[in-house]
């Protein structure tokens, strides 16, 4: 049976919204700290996004397949 | 602060945790992706409802994650440990090991999932003992499932006193009552009086778990034992010095437990066959498997160094003193919603002392304990690798659980969500509020994950209520940080860490609904007590 690639799996898929989530904590220090308002509220953003890869994996994406 | 405490308000502060609880127990969602829903019911009620504005949310969410950093840095290294032990094949020596040191086999699981966890919530906490508690359950032959709940309920009772009490240090400052006076003492006398009720039926649980009745009598003397020196032993302590008052009767425990499995009651071969937390299966595959050299106490040689490591440096004052120079933190800045909520400006929010926390002795004890094995050769060529690898895939799908459940919170405390779900009740219920206020305290550390989180975010609010009601303050205040303790038995961030180590990730909310049959009645109790007590 040919190996799924890590990135491809659940561990990775959540691999990768942990590291949108620091990449969106990063943003948000920077945004908030030094008044630019937009990249706190791009962070933000970018940090929700994370969040929902797991649920729309897994209830979306996965059921499809 | 001007938030209007009414049904709408409290209610959108409360669906966040309802939806979080029917998602994981009806529908049996995972916490990973029951948590972000939970989130964004928070962060639009925190908009809509709340008026607070985008860069409010994302300055909470920013200490959520940092939050939430604290508690993966534990689960990280945890399961480091337990990959380590698990390549050495260590954990089939302490089967067999502890198996033939303890042939009780019900001592032998309230030895490894009650009273090694009441050790470890003593000296570390922050979820040690469930991350550390559940693979070495497993490796006694425990269920997966009952692997988690066992030391869940193991570790609860130490919350507020463990960690140098931690949490009740939290609970006084949050509360402004002034160490060392008559009503600190007294809130320590109900809070351990609470706990060491708690204790003992944590105990029976875990019997009846293991067999029912026949387990309950059969047990009953040992839990008896323990409960009278650990709990007991806490209440007279927290009489003296509430900072060593679950340490020290913690470490009391381990060692006559050690002694009862060689009196005439407990030192012969005894178990139930068909006990429902227990895998049954043949042993010869796995003997074969385990290295013939290595003796129990080689096995032990990570966990020995861990407890040694955080012994020394917790208690020894010099040396904690220096390793705590070194502090990370993050700026945040002042922010405010439309209704007048403040949350401050911090230039060092929540510091992380690293070379003191609880990850850090966690990891030096893996790497040592890889090194120690590697060196006998019960770690082939290419295991380490493997280690790593299999950390990073077990770690990975919790972190993104946690993260979500802790911003939910940061966001919850951040916009006044909070402080109106426990107003709303208090306000309601006038002096029945007794009644629920173990289960403030107990919902508090279901939000934070943290007995200590739970008694700073009510400790205030509870203090002021039981004053404006007239009814007993330091009670109330025992009583909540005793619910804030059961809580930590059924805190989602606590069950993901042994859902991880004990490789059930997706299971958490089986978890939960074994925890709330238990902790629930219990802290409902405790309010029952107050209320007939203190508010009639």
């Amino acid at each position: 049976m040919e190996k799924k690639s890590f990135w491809k799996t659940n561990a990775g898929a959540l691999t990768v919204a942990f590291i949108i989530t620091m990449i969106g904590f990063t943003l948000i220090l920077l945004g908030v700290n030094h008044g630019m308002n937009g990249l706190a509220t791009g962070g933000f953003a970018a940090v929700v996004v994370a969040m929902l890869i797991s649920p729309i994996k897994v209830f979306i994406i996965d059921r499809k397949n | 602060m001007n938030i209007p405490v009414n049904f709408l308000t409290w209610i959108m502060a409360f669906l966040p945790i309802i939806v979080l609880i029917v998602l994981m127990i009806k529908f049996h969602w995972g916490a990973t992706e029951a948590a972000p829903v939970g989130l964004l019911i928070t962060i639009f009620s925190g908009l809509l409802v709340y008026k607070a504005d985008i860069t409010t949310i994302a300055v909470e969410s920013a200490k959520g994650i940092w939050s939430a950093l604290v508690i993966l840095l534990i689960i990280w290294t945890a399961i480091l440990m337990y990959q380590v032990g698990d390549e050495a094949k260590a954990f089939i020596v302490i089967k067999e090991g502890m198996s033939k040191l303890l042939p009780n086999e019900l001592l032998l699981v309230l030895a490894m999932g009650w009273i090694f966890e009441s050790f470890l919530q003593g000296i570390t906490g922050f979820g040690v003992p469930v991350a550390v508690g559940a693979p070495l359950l497993i490796g006694i032959g425990v269920a997966p499932m009952y692997a988690i709940v066992i030391p869940l309920l193991g570790q609860a009772w130490g919350n507020t006193f463990g960690t140098l009490g931690a949490a009740w240090d939290s609970l006084t400052v949050s509360a402004g009552v002034q160490a060392g006076s008559l009503e600190y003492y007294r809130a320590a006398f109900w809070a351990a009086v609470f706990l060491l009720v708690w204790d003992f039926v944590t105990g029976i649980i875990i019997c009846w778990l293991y067999g029912k009745g026949k387990a309950v009598k059969k047990g009953l003397p040992a839990v008896l034992v323990m409960t009278i020196i650990g709990g007991g032993g806490e209440l007279v302590l927290s009489q003296v010095n509430t900072t060593l008052s679950n340490f020290v009767p913690a470490v009391i425990c381990l060692v006559v437990l050690m002694l009862m499995g060689r009196m005439k009651m407990y030192r012969d071969e005894w178990r139930i066959e068909d006990s429902k937390i227990m895998v049954r299966t043949e042993s010869t595959g796995e003997t074969l498997d385990a290295p013939k050299d290595m003796t129990l106490v080689q096995a032990f040689v990570p966990y020995v160094l861990l407890s040694l490591m955080t012994i020394i440096v917790l208690t020894v004052a010099p040396i904690n003193a220096f390793l705590s120079k070194v502090q990370l933190s993050i700026s945040v800045p002042e922010t405010s919603t439309g209704y007048g909520f403040v949350n401050a400006a911090s230039d060092a929010f929540s510091p992380i002392v690293p070379f003191t926390h609880a990850s850090m002795f966690l990891f030096l004890s893996a790497v040592i304990g890889l090194a120690y094995y590697k060196k006998h050769g019960w770690i082939q060529a290419g295991g380490t690798k493997a280690i790593f690898g299999r950390s990073i895939t077990m770690t990975m799908p919790s972190g993104m659980a946690v993260i979500g459940l802790v911003i939910m919170s940061k966001i919850m405390s951040g916009t006044g969500q909070t402080v109106v779900l426990s107003q709303g009740i208090a306000g309601v219920l006038g002096n029945k509020y007794l009644i629920l206020a173990p289960f403030i305290g107990l919902l508090g550390t279901f939000m934070t994950g943290s007995n200590m989180s739970s008694n700073i975010l009510f400790g205030d609010f509870q203090m002021t209520t039981s004053s404006l009601l007239g009814v007993n303050a330091p009670a109330v205040l025992g009583a909540q940080t005793a619910g804030g303790a059961i809580g930590a038995a059924v805190s989602p961030s606590k069950i993901i860490l042994g859902t991880t180590t004990a490789g059930c990730l997706g299971k958490e909310g089986e978890v939960l609904k074994i925890m709330l049959t238990f902790t629930i009645p219990a802290t409902i109790a405790i309010g029952l007590f107050l209320f007939l007590v203190f508010g009639l």
